[in-house]
C-alpha cells in the first residue's frame, strides 16, 4: 500500500511539475492597444483589416475587416495580434460614424477615420489620440520604431498637398522633386523592409523610376531576399535591370541566324550556278551552243539560223565568255 | 454736448475705417460643382474635368460614394496625369445574396462606403480629372468641388 501511494504521490508530482512547464512556456499575448478621443458621431467599435499590397491602401470592403473591438467609455481599446502571421504586414485600424457601415473609409478632411500601421504576432504597441481636431489626425505611437517612421513618412509625403507653391511652376517642380528625392532617401536608408517600401510608394516611383534606372537596380538588389507580397507587387511594377540585355541577346541571336541563312543562300546559289552552266546563256546563245557541240561551223550556223556571219561570231564570243571557255573543243566537252 | 458729439463723431468715423480695411484685405469668389452620379450595376468608366485657370488659391474636393453590390474605384488626376487620390470600395457578394435589411454592421451587410476630400493650395493650372470606374457596380457617387479665388 504505501509502495503505491508512493508512486501515486510521484506521479501526480510529475503531472503538477509538467503542467507548471507547459504554463511558462505558454506564448504571451499581444495587443494593439490605444485610445482615442470619440464624439457622439462615431460608433464605439474599431476594425483592423489587412492590406496585403500597397496598392490596396485604400481598398475597402468587408472582407478585408478580420477583427474588431469595443471601445470604453474614455475611448480605450485593445486588439489582440496572436492569430496574425508572425511576419510585419500591413493593416488599417479604422472606426465609422453612426449610419455609416463599418466597411467605410473616409480619406482626408476632419473626419479622416483610419491609420495605417505595421504589425506582426509578436507586437506590442499603443496608439493615443492627442488633441480634438479628428480623431486620428494627430496620433502618437509608443512601442514601435516602425510605425513612428510610417508617421515621418506620411507626413513627408503630405506636404505634396499642403505646401506652399504659390508662384510659379517651376517652384512646384523643384520643391516636388526636393520631396520625392526625400522619401527617396527615406527608402534608402530605412532598415524595415516595409517602411522602405512604404516611401518608395510615396515618393510617385511609377512616374519617375525610369529617371533613376541606377537608383532602382540597386534598391532591388538591396531587398532581394524580401518574399513578401508587398515586394513581389512592387518588383511586377518595376522592369527587370537584366530585361534590356535580354533584348540585346536576342538581337544578336536573331542577327546571327540571318547572317548564317545569307551565307547558305549564297553558297546554294553559286554551287547552282555552276552546275548549270548553261543557264547564263540567251535563248539564241543556246541554239548556237548546240550547233557548236554539234561540230558546225559559223557559216552553217548562219545558214542555218538566217542571220549574219559577224552576228554568229558575236554569239560566240558571247558563249565563251559567259561558260568561261576559249575554243570549240572546250564547248564540245562541256556537258 | 459739443464735446460728445465730437466723441461719438470720432468714434463712427473709426469704426467705419476698420470695417473698410477688413473689407479691402481678403475677397474671395468661390465656385461650386455639384454633381450626383446613380450607378445601376454599370461598368462604364466615366471622367468629370474640373478647368483650373489662373488665380486659383485653393481647389476642394470632395467624392462620396455608397455601393451595394459590384466595386467602384475613384482617381483623382491632376493636369500632369499623376494620380493625386484614390480609393476603391466594393462589396463581395453577388447582388441577388445580399441583404438590405442589415445595416447594423453584424457581418452581413455588404454595403461600403468611401469618402475623399482633398484641398490642394494654389493647384496646378490645367484640368484636373476624376475619374469614376465602376464594375457592375450597384449605389451612387456624389462629387463636390470648390475653387477660391483671391480677387
Amino acid at each position: 500500500m504505501n509502495r503505491w501511494c508512493k508512486i501515486l504521490n510521484l506521479i501526480t508530482v510529475a503531472i503538477l511539475i509538467t503542467s507548471g512547464e507547459v504554463q511558462a512556456n505558454e506564448p504571451k499575448d499581444h495587443f494593439i492597444s490605444g485610445q482615442l478621443n470619440l464624439d457622439n458621431s462615431w460608433n464605439r467599435v474599431v476594425y483592423l483589416s489587412h492590406i496585403p499590397t500597397f496598392a490596396d491602401m485604400y481598398r475597402m470592403s468587408s472582407d478585408m475587416i478580420i477583427e474588431k473591438a469595443t471601445l470604453d467609455a474614455s475611448g480605450h481599446f485593445k486588439i489582440k495580434t496572436g492569430y496574425l502571421p508572425v511576419e510585419d504586414q500591413l493593416y488599417r485600424i479604422h472606426l465609422s460614424k453612426k449610419n455609416d457601415p463599418p466597411a467605410s473609409l473616409i480619406i482626408g478632411g476632419q473626419d479622416e477615420n483610419h491609420i495605417f500601421v505595421i504589425t506582426g504576432r509578436n507586437s506590442d504597441f499603443e496608439i493615443l489620440g492627442k488633441g480634438d481636431e479628428g480623431v486620428f489626425r494627430n496620433i502618437a505611437i509608443s512601442g514601435s520604431a516602425a510605425n513612428r517612421a510610417f508617421q515621418v513618412i506620411n507626413e513627408a509625403a503630405s506636404y505634396l498637398d499642403s505646401g506652399d507653391f504659390s508662384g510659379s511652376s517651376v517652384k512646384r517642380e523643384f520643391i516636388t522633386k526636393a520631396i520625392y528625392e526625400k522619401l527617396r532617401f527615406m527608402a534608402d536608408t530605412s532598415t524595415h523592409p516595409l517602411t522602405s517600401l512604404y516611401a518608395i510608394y510615396s515618393s510617385n516611383f511609377e512616374s519617375n523610376h525610369t529617371q533613376h534606372p541606377e537608383y532602382y537596380e540597386a534598391y532591388l538588389k538591396k531587398w532581394r531576399d524580401e518574399k513578401s507580397s508587398y515586394f513581389t507587387a512592387f518588383r511586377n511594377q518595376i522592369p527587370l535591370p537584366s530585361s534590356g540585355s535580354k533584348d540585346l541577346s536576342g538581337i544578336a541571336i536573331a542577327l546571327g541566324f540571318l547572317i548564317i541563312g545569307l551565307a547558305i543562300g549564297w553558297f546554294v546559289f553559286s554551287r547552282k550556278k555552276k552546275t548549270d552552266p548553261l543557264v547564263a546563256l540567251s535563248v539564241q546563245e543556246r541554239k548556237v551552243f548546240e550547233m557548236i557541240q554539234n561540230g558546225s561551223s559559223n557559216k552553217e550556223i548562219s545558214e542555218e539560223f538566217n542571220i549574219g556571219l559577224s552576228t554568229v561570231k558575236s554569239h560566240v564570243s558571247s558563249i565563251y565568255a559567259k561558260l568561261e571557255i576559249s575554243s570549240r573543243k572546250e564547248a564540245m566537252n562541256l556537258k | 454736448m459739443k464735446k460728445l458729439f465730437q466723441v461719438f463723431s470720432i468714434t463712427l468715423l473709426t469704426m467705419a475705417m476698420s470695417v473698410g480695411s477688413c473689407l479691402a484685405q481678403t475677397n474671395h469668389t468661390v465656385l461650386n460643382m455639384d454633381r450626383k452620379i446613380d450607378l445601376n450595376g454599370d461598368s462604364t468608366t466615366e471622367e468629370i474635368k474640373i478647368e483650373v485657370q489662373k488665380g486659383t488659391s485653393g481647389l476642394e474636393m470632395a467624392i462620396s460614394s455608397v455601393i451595394r453590390s459590384g466595386s467602384l474605384t475613384i482617381e483623382i488626376y491632376n493636369p500632369n496625369g499623376e494620380k493625386k487620390g484614390n480609393f476603391s470600395v466594393g462589396g463581395q457578394l453577388k447582388p441577388s445574396t445580399i441583404d438590405r435589411n442589415k445595416k447594423d454592421g453584424g457581418g452581413k451587410s455588404e454595403v461600403a462606403n468611401g469618402r475623399i476630400t482633398k484641398y490642394i493650395e494654389n493647384p496646378q493650372l490645367g484640368n484636373w480629372v476624376i475619374k469614376i470606374i465602376p464594375e457592375r457596380a450597384e449605389g451612387g457617387v456624389s462629387i463636390t468641388s470648390r475653387q477660391s479665388y483671391d480677387d
